[in-house]
């Protein structure tokens, strides 16, 4: 577990997360000007972002083959899974 | 929506993450208070935008701080909040619109009680380093560069059961709320980890963003988020939050930390009145 180098992966994930942003915010600034499906889409980048970063520790993480760390993050995945799962099935609340 | 509300939307959520990138917390406990209040709009949608703001708050601020995150005890810790949030989001259906304001002024209390009294570092570093326990077993003691000191600083992580408990009421607050919960990670971070305290803001704010993910999806598949008033604030937060983190650097008169607090405490009073269903604008536009 040594050859763990911290400091190279907040590099990949400080550079995951700029693109990511920057991306977000060309689409939900589009979408002001065109319309309610790009400001949607802007909007659930956002909310996707966090989540592929999870994504992006899981694949780091595997390819050191730390194992632990692996089914720690497949965990967190899941449970946001989970909560997604709920939300479609509940539908709008007083709905 | 008209061009207008949306130019004020995108305004509110820049002031907002703003003010709260200059206290080094996220933009939740604002965006909701302003929402409900100037804009009218209903608490359900105002906490949905309120975390997505929380998201982008954690995008456009947090850049990650060479060396300070522990990236593997924010996953450890993630398993907790998220769980909490899953638990928040189940509750959001049933908790009334009342008991939330309450809550709200609450945790506005809680965060200006946190600025006033400031945190220290703990001096008791001396007991002999737990090296079973589970903490040893996920490999999380780390270290940190002092840049004072110009050398890495080793430290330990204590009683990872009772953070991760911890982290689980933060999570159910942060889905309840639409916060980010930051200020209440700090008592979990500090009293129950041990964590020195530059590790544990940045370790904080890098677990602030999945925390909210996790409740953000939930309610953005339930519908409840409405991107044409969380689209423009979010906008707004990405700008304001970098420009705020900026500040934060140069700003750290004790009259703006007094500014604040008061601020805080007077939101906590109208989110307390908005709890007995007194709207004191409608009120005074009459």
């Amino acid at each position: 577990m040594k050859d763990f180098t911290p400091a190279s992966m907040d590099r990949v994930l400080a550079r995951f997360f700029q693109c990511g942003t920057w991306a977000a915010c060309v689409l939900t600034g589009a979408g002001l000007v065109i319309g309610t499906k790009a400001l949607t889409a802007g909007v659930a980048l956002f909310i996707l972002l966090p989540v592929l970063r999870v994504v992006v520790m899981l694949a780091v993480f595997a390819r050191q083959r730390n194992y632990v760390y692996v089914t720690i993050a497949a965990t967190v995945l899941a449970v946001i899974a989970a909560g997604c799962a709920i939300g479609l099935r509940l539908g709008p609340l007083g709905g | 929506m008209s061009f207008e509300a949306t130019l004020w939307l995108f305004c509110a959520g820049m002031g907002a993450s703003a003010a709260g990138g200059m206290l080094g917390m996220a933009s939740g406990l604002f965006i909701v208070p302003i929402l409900t209040m100037f804009f009218h709009i209903d608490m359900h949608a105002a906490i949905g935008t309120s975390i997505v703001s929380v998201i982008a708050c954690s995008c456009g601020g947090a850049a990650m701080r060479a060396g300070l995150t522990n990236v593997r005890l924010a996953l450890v810790l993630e398993t907790g909040t998220t769980l909490g949030a899953l638990t928040g989001v189940l509750l959001a259906g049933i908790v009334p619109v009342a008991a939330l304001n309450f809550l709200f002024a609450g945790v506005l209390v809680v965060s200006a009680w946190q600025m006033f009294s400031r945190r220290e570092e703990h001096a008791d570093m001396s007991r002999p380093i737990p090296w079973r326990g589970l903490a040893a077993a996920l490999d999380l003691h780390s270290s940190y560069p002092d840049s004072t000191l110009r050398r890495d600083i080793a430290y330990e992580v204590r009683r990872v059961p009772a953070g991760l408990t911890l982290m689980y009421a933060a999570g159910v607050v942060s889905a309840l709320l639409g916060i980010g919960s930051g200020i209440l990670k700090i008592p979990a971070m500090d009293n129950a980890l041990r964590l020195p305290i530059k590790v544990s803001t940045a370790t904080s704010n890098f677990m602030i963003g999945v925390t909210a993910a996790a409740s953000a999806s939930a309610y953005f598949l339930r519908g409840e988020i409405v991107s044409a008033i969380a689209g423009p604030v979010a906008l707004g937060s990405v700008i304001g939050a970098s420009a705020g983190a900026r500040m934060l650097m140069k700003v750290r008169s004790e009259r703006l930390r007094l500014l604040f607090l008061s601020m805080l405490l007077l939101v906590a009073c109208q989110m307390f009145l908005q709890g007995f269903g007194i709207d004191l604008l409608e009120r005074a536009g009459r």
